[in-house]
């Protein structure tokens, strides 16, 4: 949590870089990082508030030519640690460790977002909402990535959320974890789960083919006919619950849409790495 | 110690005040209320016939699609709708809005002319990849060549202009003037391309493997 020597005080003076995954092909991808930026902008809390992305622009090589300050935040919203946290956006942004001085600058490349104990409170927050007026034991939390193929631990980040969920009291019939590609597999749903209601939160950055498309083919929502969900979007969220199964199922869009995901932002900023040497001069 | 002498505001209030007004496909105008941008071919059209907005924001729903519907992933690519004007009071808003239509084209023509950005050869660009782009750094001087050509093409594709060689020391001699011309009009700020973006490495991967393929690789 926060310390002591990287106040808010720093923050003030200080430039937040938000880093996301964006895409080329679909136009969503990148909207919830604007999203967190606009409202971390809104709150004043920087000097300056920047986004840079690996497949639109601003690139990561470009983002820190955007900025003033001498002092900057650097968080990945990504949902968990791998592959693009520690070879990519380290290599991209040329850093040197976890605190990087260079050009006159201090640079703190802080946690994924997906990482952060937090996630667990907007996890609560978003099964609460979508299926209103149901009492919690009578809810199956079901938690889905994408599992295997990606070179990310988004499966160790998800069974973390898992554990802190049940011990967190919210008082869930059960929350269990789910993956498009490999056991258990959410296409097994009803299997895995016994509760009368079934909530199922994708435990990705953005919504797109994924959340769209796929995970609700998975679950059995709709058919298998491309497109024709990405064509309705946000659709698919919109006709809860659905009858399936013998149970009642809420499908929630991605967690990473969540407004809340700017506070843990903030969260991670607060965590930032220290320093372990004094600057360079 | 500080990086900068002058915020990057402040560097943009300079060029305003030398005159400058163009940037890729915008044209920023002085008006009553401080500034307002437009698309250059928007730039006599009576304002009547031309949709208004007010926040810095709205130049990042502008520019996301075409005219067709399309999604811009590349900010760059000469096809920024028509038929807006953008009223900001502030230069502040206005730095705002044009990272938003040209990310990082302020900054990076800033660090550029004054020193401080460093353009990546095209093939150091390809030698560092990882993963699935790795294959990029297998791609030659002449590979380079064609790939760029045809990816980064100035008349359809992207209006950034390249400040990286084919590798140190070797310049690119097959792309028309404007794309490598770092200084076009006194009046025009170029957007600068100082390192590849993932579009051309997408299709650098793309040619490689085609060739590698027709090769029987
Ligand atoms: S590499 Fe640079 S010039 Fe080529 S398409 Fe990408 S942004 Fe444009």
């Amino acid at each position: 949590m926060a310390d002591s020597s990287v106040s808010s005080s720093t923050w003030r003076d200080a430039a937040l870089v938000i880093l996301g995954h964006g895409s080329t092909q679909n136009p969503d991808s990148s909207t919830p990082t604007w999203q967190h930026a606009d409202e971390l902008r809104r709150r004043g809390l920087f000097r300056e508030v920047q986004c840079a992305f690996w497949k639109e622009e601003p690139g990561f090589r470009e983002v820190m030519h955007m900025i003033d300050s001498d002092h900057v935040f650097v968080v990945p919203n990504f949902i968990s640690e791998g592959y693009f946290t520690r070879d990519v956006l380290p290599r991209e942004l040329e850093l040197q460790g976890p605190v990087t001085h260079a050009g006159g600058r201090t640079i703190r490349y802080c946690d994924p977002v997906g990482i952060h104990p937090s996630m667990t409170r907007l996890l609560l927050k978003r099964a609460a909402e979508i299926a209103p007026g149901v009492p919690p034991s009578e809810i199956s939390l079901v938690i889905v990535g994408h599992g295997t193929s990606l070179n990310e631990n988004s499966t160790a980040a998800i069974k973390s959320q898992v554990e802190l969920i049940r011990a967190s009291g919210a008082g869930f019939g059960e929350v269990v974890d789910a993956y498009m590609e490999e056991e258990p597999l959410v296409a097994r749903w009803d299997e895995l789960t016994t509760a009368p209601n079934v909530v199922v939160v994708p435990f990705f950055i953005a919504d797109g083919l994924h959340s769209y498309e796929d995970i609700p083919v998975l679950l059995g929502l709709t058919e298998n006919s491309p497109g024709a969900i990405s064509a309705n979007q946000g659709e698919v969220f919109r006709r809860n619950p659905y009858a399936l199964r013998g149970r009642q199922l809420f499908y929630s869009a991605a967690i990473g849409t969540d407004e809340l995901m700017a506070d843990v932002i903030m969260d991670q900023v607060a965590a930032a790495p220290q320093e372990s040497t004094s600057p360079a001069a | 110690m500080t990086l900068h002498t002058k915020s990057l505001t402040e560097e943009l209030a300079d060029w305003l005040a030398q005159g400058g007004r163009r940037i890729g496909e915008i044209v920023i105008l002085p008006s009553a209320e401080g500034w307002e941008v437009r698309h250059v071919d928007d730039a006599e059209s009576p304002a009547t016939s031309l949709t208004a907005h007010k926040t810095p924001e709205a130049a990042r729903e502008i520019s996301k699609y075409d005219a067709a519907g399309q999604y811009r992933p590349l900010k760059g690519a000469p096809n920024l709708v028509h038929g807006w004007r953008l009223i900001l009071d502030t230069t502040a808003s206005l730095r705002d809005a044009l990272d938003f239509f040209y990310p990082a084209a302020l900054g990076n023509w800033v660090a550029f002319t004054q020193g401080r950005a460093t353009p990546s050869p095209i093939r150091e660009t390809f030698a560092r990849q990882t993963g699935m782009y790795r294959i990029t750094g297998l791609l030659d001087e002449d590979d380079c060549r064609a790939v760029v050509a045809d990816n980064c093409a100035y008349a359809t594709n992207c209006r950034r202009r390249i400040a990286w060689p084919v590798a140190a020391g070797v310049p690119f001699d097959n792309l028309p003037p404007e794309k490598t011309n770092l200084e076009p009009a006194p009046d025009e700020m170029p957007v600068l391309c100082l390192h590849a973006c993932s579009l051309l490495v997408a299709s650098a991967r793309t040619y490689i493997k085609k060739k590698r393929a027709a090769a029987g690789q």
